[in-house]
């Protein structure tokens, strides 16, 4: 039963690494906690909602396109103009950003939680030996590694990659060599996008609703996953996701009865005592601002 | 705004209804014509007001202090629109005690500090009644300044016994709900009685008050019965819910259960529910209560089987056979009013509080919060739309109110039973309902 | 007739005078320097020249196109290359990668690869090195690197700000030979340093800027320059 609550903590593991991970990329390149990063986890969701009777690839596509549109616009017309100004100007705009993002949802979408019809293609469960594995896990654990990996040939072995990897760790000098930093921002937006719609999709897959709130936890949790990371360091925030996701699910599973409905709180007096102990995160990122 | 928008619709509806529907509502004008308990002095300041008005009452300025946003929302727009659909009809058909009423619904944001300022506001505005939302921490804010200026604080559907127990916010407290403790039990007895089912699994959400009392009463009842507890767990129903812990546990500590009981709320509980279908258990799963129901349930899980509520009413937009047929021409009223079918059964309580409103006030012959309050109390049991309720002194929530169970097969909800408890559980000694609801 | 000229340009931060009225001027093929003492104004010079920071009033030109205005990208594609103070390598990025970026405004794939491969014949130690992340450098190696990076972009001129701060004198030597080699094989270089002897001894011609930005001076330099004099007078400006 133990090594079912590890396989269970691995599946919700990989998807908190993932959030984390489209949170994370556009600190490192832009120094903004973008908080509406969860507005467009929530529009992924109901993207999927408006697209649940096409066929699945529509469903897939469909979703990262609507996404990146919404990254790319968040990026165009919220973010560009105040680019130059301090980090707290940006913090503020995202933060007003998401406010306005989720009261459209709400406008839009109603104030009730949007049934999302369920996938039972992926609640097929494979059994070995005492486990349980279901498909959504399995897609779940080989999506988050498989993005991973892509994202890490992206960054090593394009141009653009490594344009980004450079403007994240000294913009002032990316710019000297010529690095455009609205195309490298712009593609950062784009990853982040992509990401948080494959996000939305895996997250929603489990769940049966979507409402205008959805994105806020999503949120928090790649908040808190790429500070105790180390921010501005990629594995360093797939690393903390993915330690949030492990530890919240076998927090669950092991606190006894009367404790476990404090399992938040478990959970969030770790991430403090992390963070005393390394208070720039497991994996500091040289020269990262904050 | 809205109102004035739904304007037309809203008298078409009352039109279509009033002409169905002859049951409950037909106290005339006259019967108001002795204010029985008011005291003189009352009746010499009503006068002053009224002057020349047709009956001794004031008309009614309802202040609805609930909310259109936020987080308990959901569970309040429904009902708020169908208690002002309520009053619109009433007025349509001549008002309370021939007068007018108004509604003013106020978005509180789903915040208890907004709502406080809110329900102020509506004091100050001349309110004389006061309807707050349909959860004990976010009414008590409204409850507790209405209770302050003597107003009485009508709950759209409140199911917490402190928010009627007479001492917690006061006595100006009143729901039409007969609260989570009579539901609780009510779900047990149909567990234990018409299911026979021994053995339960309580799979607790302790979000809420609201679920966490649910779960309490069933519990209290089940083992009453002889019924037993064979394992139980908790998680949060929040957003970030994250079920695979509690699936897992469920595998093995459910296996021996005949039902799973879980007393949560939408979104949550149906995410826990697939998560539990998902994991290959089909142990039946019973919410011990109205929250999990609808087409917020059949939307999400569209094959759900297995699956017992314990609503208000079967509302016919997902749920087939309600023995009242009442039930059918005020979906198609809030329909034609809203454009939208009730997706849970909560808007009936609501509805049948503006026509009990009515009534009591009609019978108080006056417009003052104690003389509203005491008549409430003394109203005879009376069906005004889902069978005969009433309040008494002792219990402000209501009694007699028939339950009813629906099933979930293959995505389709169908009407069980009705259930009336034979006895509360015995689980609070503070609940002044216990004695006035068991039989 | 000059490739580079600074007319009459003044820097403020707020309230705050960084340079007054400077005008300077880089001939073509030439090796100028610009010298002075610790917040004199030579590095706001180098970033108004760079295109980070915007004169107040004043005028930069290049190839005799108006560039105050331009933006750092487009006056790298005019050809000046920035060697920035405190040498600015992607410590993250392996020596290759940090190469590769230098040469970002340059779509040609395979003048870059030649490029790359003439910059490690220049450079054994990067060649050496190459997959190694530059961070891992020591400060002479770093020193190479920046200058190397600046060179993947062909540029027409070498802007060099401070090269020599933090190296052993030994290897400070080498940088400076090493730009004179440049220089020798066309590449025009305006170098702002604080260590006054060499950069006099290295360049065609010098500048003096004192607080405030006032440029005191303009002199020869060469191999004949009695470099103790230079010092003294140097010095002396300083302190006034």
């Amino acid at each position: 039963m133990y090594l079912q609550y590890v396989v269970d903590a691995i599946g919700t593991g990989s998807l908190y690494a993932l959030m984390t991970l489209g949170l994370a990329l556009v600190f490192s390149v832009m120094g903004l906690m973008n908080f509406a990063y969860g507005q467009l986890v929530m529009i992924g969701g109901f993207s999927i909602i408006m697209l649940r009777q096409q066929p699945w690839w529509a469903i897939i596509l469909g979703t990262i396109l609507v996404v990146v549109i919404a990254s790319l616009l968040m990026e165009r017309l919220a973010f560009r103009p105040v680019r130059a100004a301090t980090a707290m100007t940006m913090l503020i705009t995202s933060f007003a950003l998401a406010q306005f993002l989720q009261q459209a949802a709400r406008v839009a979408f109603g104030a009730n939680p949007r049934p999302l019809e369920q996938f039972s293609e992926l609640s097929v469960q494979y059994v070995v030996g005492d486990l349980f594995i279901s498909r959504q896990t399995i897609i779940t654990v080989v999506v988050a590694i498989s993005i991973m990996l892509a994202l890490t040939l992206l960054l090593k072995k394009t141009n653009i990659g490594i344009q980004l990897r450079a403007s994240t760790e000294d913009v002032d000098m990316a710019r000297l060599v010529g690095i455009k930093s609205n195309r490298v921002i712009a593609s950062a937006f784009v990853i982040s996008g992509v990401i948080a719609a494959i996000v939305s999709m895996l997250f929603f897959a489990t769940r049966t609703n979507v409402s205008w709130s959805s994105g806020e936890s999503i949120v928090l949790i790649a908040f808190v996953g790429a500070v105790i990371g180390g921010l501005g360091s990629m594995v360093g925030a797939a690393l903390g996701g993915f330690l949030m996701g492990f530890a919240y699910t076998l927090l669950n599973a092991l606190l006894p009865l009367e404790l476990r409905v404090f399992a938040d709180a478990f959970l969030y007096t770790i991430v403090i005592v992390v963070l005393l102990i390394r208070p720039s995160g497991l994996i500091a990122a040289k020269g990262a601002r904050v | 705004m809205k109102m004035k928008k739904s304007w037309i619709g809203v008298v078409a509806a009352a039109t279509l209804l009033l002409a169905a529907c002859s049951s409950g509502d037909t106290a005339s004008t006259e019967d108001t014509a002795a204010p029985a308990e008011s005291s003189a002095e009352e009746v010499v300041e009503e006068a002053v007001v009224d002057e020349g008005a047709s009956g001794g009452v004031e008309p009614l300025n309802i202040h609805i202090v609930a909310a259109k946003t936020g987080i308990i929302s959901p569970f309040d727009i429904q009902p708020a629109e169908a208690f002002t659909m309520a009053i619109d009809e009433i007025n349509a058909a001549g008002g309370i005690a021939g007068q007018q009423a108004t509604v003013t619904w106020t978005d509180t944001k789903s915040d208890p500090a907004l709502t406080t300022q809110i329900a102020e506001e509506a004091v100050a505005a001349g309110a004389n009644i006061i309807v707050t939302t349909c959860d004990f921490d976010f009414a008590a804010p409204a409850a507790t300044v209405a209770q302050a200026n003597n107003i009485p604080a009508l709950s759209l559907c409140l199911g917490d016994r402190k928010g009627t127990d007479l001492v917690t916010i006061g006595p100006m407290s009143l729901s039409p709900s007969p609260g989570n403790a009579f539901k609780g039990s009510a779900a047990a007895e149909f567990a234990f009685e018409d299911k026979g089912w021994t053995k339960a699994y309580v799979l607790q959400d302790d979000l809420l008050e609201y679920t966490k009392s649910l779960g309490a009463y069933f519990k209290g009842r089940f083992t009453e019965l002889g019924g037993e507890v064979i394992g139980e767990d908790v998680f949060t129903g929040n957003e970030q819910l994250d079920p695979a812990a509690n699936v897992t546990r469920a595998r093995d500590a459910a296996k021996d259960a005949d039902v799973i009981i879980v007393p949560s709320v939408v979104p949550a509980a149906t995410t826990m529910i697939k998560a539990i279908r998902d994991a290959g258990i089909d142990t039946p799963i019973m919410m011990p209560g109205g929250a999990v129901d609808g087409t917020l349930v059949t939307g999400a899980i569209p094959d759900i089987s297995e699956f017992y509520s314990l609503p208000f009413a079967c509302m016919p937009a997902y749920c087939e056979g309600d023995p009242n047929p009442q039930v059918k021409v005020f979906a198609d009223a809030f329909k034609a009013k809203t454009g939208i079918d009730p997706y849970l059964s909560y808007a009936v309580l609501s509805y049948e509080l503006g026509k009990a409103l009515k009534a009591a006030v009609e019978q108080a012959g006056a417009t003052d919060g104690p003389s509203i309050i005491k008549a409430f109390e003394t109203l005879p049991p009376t069906d005004y739309l889902t069978g005969p309720i009433a309040w008494s002194e002792t219990c402000h929530h209501t009694t007699g109110r028939q339950q009813r169970v629906v099933e979930y097969q293959n995505g389709k909800g169908k009407f069980v039973t009705l259930i009336t408890p034979d006895k509360i559980a015995a689980v609070d000694p503070g609940n002044p309902c216990e004695a006035a609801q068991s039989s | 007739m000059s490739l580079l000229k600074l007319d009459q340009i003044s820097i403020t931060y707020g309230r705050a005078v960084a340079v007054k009225g400077l005008s300077i001027h880089v001939d073509e093929g030439e090796f100028v320097s610009l010298i002075g003492h610790n917040g004199v104004g030579k590095s706001s010079t180098v970033k108004a020249i760079a295109g980070v920071v915007r004169p107040t009033s004043g005028s930069i030109w290049f190839k005799d196109r108006d560039i105050t205005q331009m933006d750092s990208g487009d006056i790298l594609r005019m050809g000046i290359a920035v060697v920035p103070e405190g040498r600015h390598i992607f410590t993250r990025l392996t020596v290759r990668e940090n190469l590769v970026v230098g040469a970002t405004i340059s779509r040609d794939r395979s003048a870059n690869l030649k490029n790359l491969d003439s910059m490690i014949d220049r450079f054994p130690v990067l060649g050496k090195y190459s997959s190694r992340m530059a961070g891992l450098l020591s400060g002479g190696e770093q020193q190479q690197l920046a200058i190397a990076r600046a060179l993947m972009s062909s540029p027409t001129m070498l802007l060099l700000d401070e090269p020599s701060l933090g190296l052993a004198p030994l290897i400070v030597q080498q940088v400076f030979d090493l730009l004179k080699e440049l220089n020798e094989q066309g590449v025009s270089i305006l170098l702002i340093e604080q260590n006054a002897a060499q950069a006099i001894i290295a360049s065609d011609r010098y500048y003096v800027m004192r607080t405030g930005g006032v440029i005191s001076t303009e002199a020869r330099g060469g191999d004949q320059v009695d470099v103790a004099k230079i010092e003294a007078d140097y010095l002396n400006f300083g302190t006034v």
